[in-house]
């Protein structure tokens, strides 16, 4: 299903699908693009990505009310369902949407990055062993829970204090809350919206990885492009190791997603919302159904704040394990830790006026600039961070986000590399064992949870990082900082 | 053979699903989910779950049930091999599920569904592989 829709092209990095494009769904239901579609690619990017449709996907999000500006995609943009994975889309506060599609099924689905005073020459040994005790304190892979049984109660404050009520817990510093997106909670979550299911799915799986494209990476910084910026991230020198978290809100997430598709596709009716796509379904943001699945989002978020601050303790517990040293002496300091499956209101200056929209990121990054007061003080002067995981055998990297992101694309960049071929083919087409091996032969050490997971997560499935964020740079929505390597991983 | 096959989807995984009635091909994308989730390993049949479904259509009624599944597989534990499924029009679902509880010695190492999307979604007469098809795609 490839895309053959009149594109333009703006320049080296940007295409676009003008307003006037109307598919064939959109004849049908007689629904037209309301601003025009905005692609960050270049020429050999977007001839990959014409080729699963997922332009028709950022056409479609443009129908919807209230939309304003763009429907952007990406360079890692791939097909999803209703929204591209890799699409950013403001909506209005008063005369737009919410939909959960424009977020996705994993809520808050995002990466910390934590720092360390470690040199790559004074653990490369203890990588196997780090990685081994990663492995076993961190659970991980289906169908496995986390360590801690949460009581209902429990499960209720986790819901509206996120990392926060880990950290009261005791799982990890106090400091980590500052340089967590949100301090790690947003405010305004409620349990009450939140289902039963939800929270039944929620209560055995905190503090645990789960499967898919999730993982733990020990790496080494390999490159710094504006050492002014990574100094102010504490990433000081090449061969600084670093540490990065890849997971999101669990079966808790997932759940509420599920259940607030149910509910605003009954929405929809009331609300007569033609949708080129059921997957597309939405609700007036003012109205009540917007506003509670606003609210138990929020809630979705604050759970996997919540589970990447137990992980983040559980690495540190290993690290002072095998290496037999405080966390504290050993400088495992957190960078940052950002979302990337996610819709917030926000307040941004477009086109010279003051807007209250709903920012939906779904698999793309929040990248505000400097000065913002979202950012945290220590980095404000810089910009926000903005971590982009890579596939396990190539590389991930630190960015920061720009002013030039606040004025074209809400404060928003890519999410990762962005898969190319389908897990049915990566199947086919790798073995885990020569995965393995080949990893190896890199210097890098990976411990699974299932051979499965290896081989659709094989270096080879995804888009190449180095190009995806190229783009992300040479359109100034975000600039590059330092690049990190991994020398070992956990894979769900 | 297999009452259901998987298709390719570049980020998660298509399953189509075939019956001699739609309940049948319901109980057949079901089973490929469970199929996903516990790596083809064989699923016994120990434990017997009773769940009813209501939603405002057919394609609501279908995510639903499978939903629902997944809920039980999270939170009891289980993983079913078998479904009885009764329709009762296009918004009520009554399934007797029969399996296991999930072993991560025999059942372990395979994929974790997130979710059941209504994206290219198909419930339909079906083709040469039965007079029921259904087509889900599940979000991992």
């Amino acid at each position: 299903m490839a895309w053959h829709g009149p594109i333009k092209k703006v320049d080296d990095c940007r295409f676009r699908i003008e307003s006037d494009y109307r598919s064939d769904a959109m004849k049908k239901v007689d629904l037209r693009m309301r601003v025009p579609g905005l692609i960050y690619a270049d020429q050999r990017m977007f001839d990959q990505i014409v080729k699963d449709n997922s332009p028709d996907q950022v056409a479609n999000v443009a129908t919807l009310p209230g939309i304003v500006g763009f429907s952007f995609a990406m360079p890692d943009i791939h097909h999803g369902y209703g929204f591209a994975i890799g699409g950013v889309a403001a909506f209005d506060a008063d005369e737009g949407i919410i939909s959960p599609g424009g977020v996705g099924y994993d809520i808050n689905c995002g990466v910390r990055l934590i720092r360390s005073a470690l040199d790559y020459d004074d653990i490369k040994a203890q990588v196997k062993p780090l990685i081994d005790a990663m492995f076993r304190n961190i659970p991980s892979g289906v169908g496995v829970g986390g360590k801690r049984k949460l009581s209902r109660a429990e499960v209720d404050q986790v819901l509206v204090r996120g990392a926060e009520w880990a950290v009261s817990e005791g799982y990890g510093w106090k400091s980590d809350l500052e340089t967590t997106e949100e301090n790690g909670a947003i405010k305004g979550g409620d349990a009450s919206v939140v289902s039963e299911n939800a929270k039944k799915r929620g209560a055995p799986q905190l503090g645990s990885l789960g499967a898919g494209n999730h993982f733990l990476e020990i790496q080494r910084v390999d490159e710094i492009y504006d050492s002014v910026a990574a100094a102010a991230y504490g990433i000081t020198h090449v061969g600084q190791v670093t540490i990065m978290i890849h997971t999101g809100s669990r079966g808790c997430g997932h759940q509420i997603c599920t259940d607030y598709l149910d509910t605003m596709r009954r929405a929809n009716h009331k609300y007569h919302i033609p949708l080129v796509d059921r997957e597309l379904s939405c609700a007036p943001a003012s109205s009540e159904e917007a506003q509670q699945y606003f609210t138990a989002m929020k809630c979705g978020a604050n759970y996997a704040w919540a589970n990447r601050q137990m992980i983040t303790h559980w690495v540190r517990e290993s690290f002072e394990q095998v290496l037999d040293e405080d966390a504290h002496r050993l400088g495992l300091s957190q960078v940052y830790d950002i979302a990337h499956n996610m819709a917030k209101l926000e307040e941004h200056e477009y086109e010279g006026r003051a807007r209250r929209v709903y920012v939906h990121r779904k698999g793309a990054t929040r990248a505000f600039g400097p000065g913002h007061l979202a950012v945290p003080q220590q980095y404000r002067s810089v910009g926000q961070p903005v971590i982009i995981p890579g596939d396990m055998g190539s590389a991930s990297f630190l960015l920061m986000g720009t002013a030039k992101a606040m004025r074209e694309t809400f404060g928003s960049t890519c999410h990762g590399a962005g898969r190319k071929m389908s897990r049915t083919a990566a199947n086919k087409m790798f073995r885990a064992d020569q995965v393995r091996a080949k990893l190896q032969e890199q210097g890098i050490y990976l411990r699974a949870a299932s051979r499965r997971g290896v081989s659709e997560e094989a270096p080879g499935v995804y888009k190449d990082i180095d190009d995806v964020v190229e783009i992300a740079h040479n359109s100034g929505i975000a600039l590059k900082v330092a690049r990190m390597r991994p020398m070992g991983v956990v894979k769900g | 053979m297999k009452p259901y096959e998987f298709k390719e989807h570049t980020a998660d995984i298509i399953a189509r699903a075939y019956g001699d009635t739609l309940g049948e091909a319901f109980a057949a994308a079901a089973r490929a989910m469970f199929d996903l989730i516990a790596s083809g390993a064989e699923i016994r049949m120990v434990e017997e779950h009773k769940i009813e479904v209501e939603s405002i259509d057919i394609e609501g009624l279908l995510v639903t049930f499978l939903s629902d599944l997944i809920v039980l597989h999270e939170t009891e534990n289980m993983v079913f091999d078998q479904f009885q499924v009764t329709l009762d029009g296009d918004r009520k679902l009554s399934a007797v599920c029969r399996g296991e509880k999930f072993d991560p010695k025999r059942h372990g190492g395979g994929t974790s569904v997130k979710g059941v999307s209504y994206h290219l979604m198909e419930i339909e007469k079906g083709d040469n592989r039965g007079p029921c098809h259904v087509q889900v795609l599940f979000d991992i």
